[in-house]
C-alpha cells in the first residue's frame, strides 16, 4: 500500500510540482516570453494577424512593399493561433499556454518512450524528468524559441511509434509517424532530425531474421512521412522553388562559424550549447562542473556492466543519438557545400537529438540499479548537473532587475515583455488603412531606459512591428535580397534627415512613420529632435518603452499603381537622386551596380520614347495582391508602376485571362515598372495585375490544409480507440 | 598464407606507402631536396612581440642552401605581424639577404620557408639567421614552436648526369641517410606503419602464446605516446592511423564492442582531471577521443549485430590480459 502511495506522488505529484514550480509560475506574470529573433503575438488583434498570415505569401514583414515568404512551414499553428483568436484570447495567453502543454508534452512523450525501452515507471520518470530538465531546454525557454521545444515534445513521441511501426509492421503508425512528422516540420531542421532518429531507431529494431520486411516498412514508413510533409506544404514549396530568393537557395558558409560559437565537442557531452545562448553554462557553478558529465559517464560505465541483450540494443540507440551533433559539429563544413543546408547546418540545434539520446540512456541505466541507496546518490548527482533550474539562473521577470550584468557576455535569463499595447492599439484605428512604418525598426529592438532589455540583453524581437495590424516594420539580415539590402541602406543614409527619410517613403507609398523614440535597433536613425518637432505629431503616450511617441505623416505619398512618362534615367543610387528632386515627382529608371550583378531587371541603355501626354488610370483593388486597372486617354508608350517590390511573379494579365509581354523593370531601385506599349489606334485598356505566386499558392492550400486536418483526426481516432481498447 | 591475408598486408602497405609519400611531398615537394635538421633550442618557444629579435647560427653540411623553414604556433589565429627574416654567413659584416613576411600567411605547428638566393657554396659554412617582429602585438603575434624539428634548411641536389648513373645512387644514399638521421622527420614516417605493425605482430605472436597478443596494442601505442615527451609532432591524419590500428586490433581478436566503451572511460577521466585543471583545449582533446570511441563501439556493434559474428566477452578480455 505504502509503495503503491509512494509511486502514485512519484509518478504524478513529483512531476507536476516541478513544472509548475520551475516553468508555470514565473510564467503567470504578464508579459511575453522575448528574446533573439523568435517572439509570439501579445494582442488578441496581433494574434488575429499571425493567424490570417497563413493566407498569403506576399508579406510586408521585410519592407513594406512587400516581399514573397519563402516557407510557411509553421502554418498549423496560424490555423490553431486563428482558433484561440476567435474566442479572444490574447497572443501572450496563446503563447504561454502552447508553451506549457510543449513542456508537459516534453515531459510526458519522454517518459512514454522511456517506458517502452525499460517497462519500469521509476527509470522512466527520472530519465523524463532528466530530459525535461536539460540545457537545451533551459537555454531555449530563454531565448523563447517555441517550435524547437515543440520538436523535443515530439521527437520521444516519434521515436515510440517508430518501435511500434517496425515491430508491428503497421500502416496506421506509419500515417502517425507523418503526421508527427508534419507537425514538428514547425521547426525546419526537423525535416533532418526526424528521419535521423527514425533510422537510429530502425537499427536498434533490426533482425536479421525479418530483414525484408524491416526494409520494405522501413522505406514504406520514409514514403509515407515525406509525403506527408510534401503534401501538407505543398503550397509554399512550389511557389518558392518555383520563384526561389535569395534566402531559399543561399547556403551562407557565414552560418557555420557563428552558429557553431558556443558549441565544442565537450559541450556536446554534456548536452550543453544551442546557438548563441550560452546562458545555462554561464550560470553553472564551477565546483559543480565535474556533475554535468555525470550523465554520459553513467551511460557508458551502465553499458559496460549491462548483460541483457535487449537492453545493449538501446543503449546502443542511446548512444547513436548522443552521437549525432558531434558528428554534425565536426563535419560542419562539409555540410555547407550541400545545396539548402542553411536549413541545417547549425550543428548546435542537433543537441536536440543528442538530448534525447543522454536521457534515453539514463533511464536504461537507471532500470537496471536495484540498490536504493545508490538509486539515491545518483539522482543526487543528477541534480547537481542540472543545478542552474534549481538557482535563479532562468528568470529574470522582476521589473527592477537589480542582477542585470552580473554575469559575463551577454545575460540571456529569461524576461517577460509587457507591452501596454492594447490601451493605444485603438487610437489607432485611424491609420488601419493606411501603410505605416514602426521606426526604429530592423528586426529586433533594444530599449533606452528598461534595464532589463538593454544593451546586455539578447536583443528582442520587434513584435510590434511582425504583428501589428496597423503598421510594419523592417527586417533584414545578411541574407535579405539586394532590393532589401538597396532599400535598407538608403534609409539608413536618408536617416539624418527626417524630410528625406519622409520623402524616401513616401516614394513607397509609406503613408506614416511611428516613432518609438525610446528603442534602438539594428537599423539606425538618428533624426535630431528639432526636426521630429516641426515634421511631426507627439502621442503624448510616454507609458512604456514601445510606445509610439511620435507619428509623422507623410503628405502625398505615392499610390499603389501610377503612370509615368517621364522617368529620370540614372544609375547613381536613389538617395541621391532624391537629395536631387526633393520637391519633384521621382520615377527612377536604372540601377547602381551593386543590383546590376543580381542580375535585376534595370531598364534600356537609352530613354524609351514615352507619350508625352500622362493617361488616367482607374483602380479597383481584388485582394491584397490582385488589382483591376482601367486605363483612358492612351496616346503612346507609358510606364505603368506598382508601388510593390519588384518580383518576377507579378504579371499583368488583360481582361481574357491573357499574360501581357510588356517590358518588366524596376523603378525606383526597388519596386515593378511595366513599359505598356499599346496597340496603334487604342486609347483605352483594362487590365489585371496579380501576384501570381499567390494564385497558384491559394489554389492549392486549401487541399494540404485539409490533408494535414484529415491526418490530424485520424490520428485522434486512433488514439481514442486505442485508448478505449485498453479499457 | 591465406590470401585474404596477403589482401590485407597490401592494403596496410599501400596506406603506409600513401601516407608517407603525402608527408615528405608535402614537407618538400621537390625529391632533389636534401634536408637538414639544426638544433634550434634556443629559438624554442620564443614569442614574437614588437621588436623583438631571435637569432640561431647553424652549420650547414651540403651546399647549394636555398631555404630555412622554420616552425611556429599561430595559436590557431590571424595574426598582423611582419616579420624581418636576414641571413648572412657568420664571418661577413652584411646580410646576405633580407626580406619581409606577413604572418598572416603562417599556419599553426607548420614550418614556413624562408627562400633566398641559393648559396652554391654553402657546406661547411657557419650561417647566421634571425628574426624580428615589427609589429607583433599580445593579441596578434606568433611564437617558435616547441615541436621538433623546430628549424630545418633546403639544399638543392643538383644531378649531373643522368639516371642509373654513379651520381644517382650517391644521391639517394644521402637522401636515405638524411631521411633516418632525423627522428623528427623520421617519426611521421613510422607512425603510419602503426596499423602494418599491429597486422604483422598479431600474426607473429598468434602462433606462439595466444594471451600475449591482446598486449600486442601496446606497442603502437607506447608509440603514440613518445610524441609528448619528445616535442615531436604528430603527422596529418594521425588520428585516422589511430583508429584503423585500433579497428585491427579489435577485429583480430575478435573482442566485444565494449572493449570501445572501456577505453572510451580513459578520455573520459582525461577530461574531468582536465577540467578540475580548467584546460578546456586539453578536455576538448580528450572529447574528441572519447567521440571516437564511443564512435567506432557504434560501427564495431553493427558489424558484430549484421554479420552475426561470435565475440571474446569483456570478463574474458580482462582474464587473458590478467594472467
Amino acid at each position: 500500500m505504502k509503495t503503491n502511495l509512494f509511486s502514485i506522488i512519484l509518478l504524478f505529484f513529483l512531476p507536476i510540482l516541478l513544472i509548475f514550480f520551475i516553468f508555470v509560475l514565473p510564467l503567470l506574470q504578464p508579459g511575453l516570453i522575448v528574446g533573439g529573433d523568435w517572439t509570439s503575438p501579445y494582442t488578441n488583434k496581433q494574434l488575429q494577424v499571425y493567424a490570417d498570415s497563413v493566407s498569403s505569401i506576399w508579406s510586408n514583414r521585410e519592407i513594406p512593399t512587400g516581399t514573397q515568404t519563402s516557407h510557411k512551414n509553421s502554418y498549423p499553428f496560424n490555423l490553431l493561433a486563428a482558433l484561440f483568436s476567435d474566442i479572444g484570447i490574447s497572443g501572450e495567453s496563446f503563447q504561454k499556454i502552447t508553451l506549457f502543454l510543449t513542456i508537459i508534452g516534453i515531459y510526458y512523450f519522454s517518459y512514454l518512450f522511456i517506458f517502452r525501452l525499460t517497462k519500469r515507471k521509476t527509470a522512466s520518470i527520472v530519465g523524463a524528468l532528466s530530459y525535461l530538465f536539460s540545457p537545451l531546454i533551459f537555454n531555449y525557454i530563454n531565448m523563447g524559441w517555441n517550435f524547437v521545444l515543440l520538436f523535443m515534445a515530439l521527437s520521444p513521441l516519434f521515436a515510440l511509434i517508430s518501435i511500434n511501426f517496425f515491430t508491428s509492421g503497421k500502416f496506421k503508425y506509419a500515417i502517425f509517424l507523418g503526421f508527427i512528422y508534419t507537425l514538428g516540420f514547425a521547426q525546419s531542421q526537423s525535416i533532418v532530425w526526424f528521419p535521423i532518429i527514425y533510422l537510429f531507431i530502425f537499427f536498434s529494431q533490426f533482425n536479421k531474421l525479418e530483414y525484408a520486411k524491416q526494409i520494405k516498412s522501413f522505406f514504406m514508413g520514409l514514403i509515407v512521412m515525406f509525403s506527408a510533409v510534401i503534401a501538407t506544404n505543398a503550397p509554399w514549396i512550389i511557389t518558392s522553388l518555383k520563384y526561389m530568393d535569395l534566402s531559399f537557395k543561399s547556403t551562407s558558409s557565414f552560418d557555420v562559424d557563428r552558429f557553431s560559437a558556443v558549441f565544442s565537442l565537450l559541450n556536446s557531452f554534456r548536452g550543453w550549447g544551442s546557438l548563441y545562448n550560452q546562458q545555462y553554462e554561464i550560470v553553472f557553478p564551477s565546483p559543480l562542473l565535474l556533475f554535468s558529465l555525470f550523465p554520459i559517464g553513467l551511460i557508458i560505465y551502465r553499458a559496460i556492466v549491462n548483460d541483457k541483450n535487449d537492453f545493449q540494443r538501446y543503449y546502443n540507440l542511446s548512444m547513436c543519438l548522443i552521437l549525432v551533433s558531434p558528428i554534425i559539429y565536426l563535419l560542419r563544413t562539409e555540410i555547407a557545400y550541400i545545396p539548402f543546408s542553411t536549413i541545417i547546418r547549425d550543428g548546435s540545434r542537433f543537441l536536440v537529438i543528442t538530448s534525447l539520446g543522454l536521457s534515453t540512456g539514463i533511464g536504461l541505466a537507471f532500470s537496471q540499479i536495484k540498490n536504493k541507496t545508490l538509486l539515491c546518490t545518483l539522482i543526487i548527482c543528477l541534480l547537481f548537473s542540472v543545478y542552474p533550474f534549481f538557482s535563479d539562473g532562468i528568470y529574470s521577470t522582476s521589473k527592477s532587475d537589480k542582477n542585470n550584468g552580473i554575469f559575463i557576455g551577454k545575460d540571456f535569463r529569461l524576461r517577460l515583455l509587457d507591452l501596454p499595447m492594447e490601451s493605444y492599439e485603438d487610437g489607432l484605428d485611424i491609420y488601419s488603412n493606411q501603410i505605416n512604418l514602426l521606426l526604429p525598426t530592423g528586426g529586433s529592438t533594444k530599449t533606452k531606459t528598461d534595464t532589463r532589455f538593454m544593451g546586455d540583453f539578447w536583443e528582442v524581437y520587434d513584435t510590434q512591428a511582425l504583428f501589428s495590424p496597423y503598421s510594419t516594420g523592417i527586417y533584414t539580415s545578411d541574407k535579405s535580397s539586394p532590393l532589401v539590402k538597396n532599400f535598407v541602406n538608403n534609409l539608413i543614409d536618408s536617416g539624418k534627415d527626417i524630410v528625406l527619410t519622409k520623402k524616401m517613403l513616401g516614394v513607397y507609398g509609406v503613408n506614416n512613420i511611428f516613432l518609438r523614440s525610446k528603442l534602438e535597433s539594428n537599423i539606425q536613425i538618428s533624426t535630431s529632435q528639432k526636426k521630429i518637432k516641426s515634421e511631426c505629431i507627439s502621442t503624448m503616450i510616454q507609458d512604456s518603452d514601445w510606445s509610439i511617441t511620435e507619428i509623422c505623416q507623410i503628405k502625398d505619398s505615392y499610390p499603389q499603381i501610377y503612370i509615368s512618362v517621364s522617368p529620370i534615367y540614372s544609375t547613381d543610387s536613389f538617395i541621391n537622386i532624391l537629395k536631387k528632386q526633393l520637391d519633384n515627382l521621382i520615377v527612377l529608371v536604372g540601377c547602381p551596380k551593386d543590383l546590376e550583378q543580381n542580375g535585376q531587371i534595370c531598364g534600356p541603355n537609352k530613354p524609351y520614347t514615352l507619350s508625352k501626354k500622362e493617361p488616367s488610370i482607374k483602380i479597383t483593388p481584388l485582394s491584397a495582391t490582385k488589382y483591376k486597372i482601367n486605363i483612358t486617354d492612351i496616346s503612346g508608350k507609358f510606364i505603368l508602376i506598382l508601388n510593390e517590390t519588384f518580383h518576377q511573379g507579378w504579371k499583368i494579365i488583360d481582361i481574357d485571362g491573357k499574360e501581357q509581354k510588356f517590358d518588366h523593370i524596376l523603378i525606383n531601385q526597388l519596386v515593378n515598372g511595366w513599359v505598356i506599349n499599346p496597340n496603334p489606334g487604342v486609347t483605352s485598356a483594362q487590365y489585371i495585375i496579380e501576384f501570381y505566386p499567390q494564385e497558384i499558392y491559394s489554389t492549392i492550400f486549401p487541399f494540404s490544409a485539409t490533408i494535414f486536418l484529415l491526418m490530424a483526426l485520424y490520428v485522434i481516432y486512433m488514439v481514442i480507440r486505442k485508448n478505449k481498447i485498453q479499457k | 598464407m591465406k590470401i585474404s591475408k596477403i589482401i590485407v598486408y597490401i592494403i596496410l602497405i599501400i596506406y603506409w606507402g600513401v601516407f608517407s609519400y603525402i608527408y615528405l611531398h608535402k614537407l618538400d615537394p621537390s625529391p632533389s631536396i636534401l634536408i637538414q635538421e639544426h638544433d634550434a633550442s634556443s629559438l624554442r618557444n620564443r614569442e614574437l612581440l614588437t621588436g623583438e629579435k631571435i637569432s640561431q647560427e647553424f652549420i650547414s653540411e651540403y651546399d647549394n642552401l636555398g631555404i630555412i623553414a622554420i616552425r611556429f604556433q599561430t595559436f590557431g589565429r590571424i595574426n598582423n605581424d611582419t616579420l624581418v627574416f636576414r641571413l648572412k654567413d657568420k664571418n661577413n659584416a652584411n646580410w646576405y639577404y633580407t626580406a619581409n613576411y606577413k604572418t598572416d600567411q603562417f599556419q599553426d605547428h607548420q614550418f614556413f620557408p624562408f627562400g633566398f638566393p641559393i648559396i652554391k657554396n654553402s657546406k661547411g659554412n657557419v650561417y647566421l639567421v634571425e628574426i624580428e617582429s615589427k609589429s607583433g602585438s599580445e593579441e596578434g603575434h606568433i611564437k617558435v614552436d616547441r615541436l621538433l624539428p623546430t628549424l630545418i634548411s633546403k639544399h638543392k641536389y643538383v644531378l649531373r648526369q643522368t639516371f642509373f648513373s654513379s651520381d644517382t645512387f650517391k644521391y639517394l644514399l644521402l637522401k636515405i641517410q638524411n631521411m633516418v638521421s632525423s627522428m623528427a622527420l623520421l617519426f611521421p614516417i613510422i607512425f603510419y606503419m602503426l596499423p602494418l605493425v599491429q597486422y604483422v605482430l598479431h600474426n607473429l605472436l598468434i602462433f606462439s602464446r595466444k594471451k600475449v597478443v591482446f598486449y600486442t596494442i601496446l606497442l603502437p601505442f607506447l608509440f603514440i605516446v613518445i610524441y609528448q615527451p619528445f616535442s615531436l609532432s604528430l603527422p596529418s591524419f594521425w588520428e585516422f592511423t589511430v583508429i584503423i590500428t585500433w579497428s585491427i586490433y579489435l577485429l583480430l581478436n575478435k573482442v566485444t564492442p565494449k572493449l570501445n566503451l572501456v577505453a572510451s572511460m580513459i578520455p573520459l577521466i582525461y577530461i574531468v582531471f582536465q577540467l578540475i585543471e580548467k584546460n578546456t583545449s586539453n578536455a576538448e582533446m580528450g572529447s574528441f577521443w572519447l567521440f571516437v570511441l564511443l564512435l567506432i563501439t557504434m560501427i564495431h556493434s553493427m558489424i558484430v549485430s549484421l554479420f552475426k559474428l561470435k565475440t571474446i566477452d569483456i570478463k574474458t578480455v580482462f582474464n587473458n590480459l590478467s594472467k
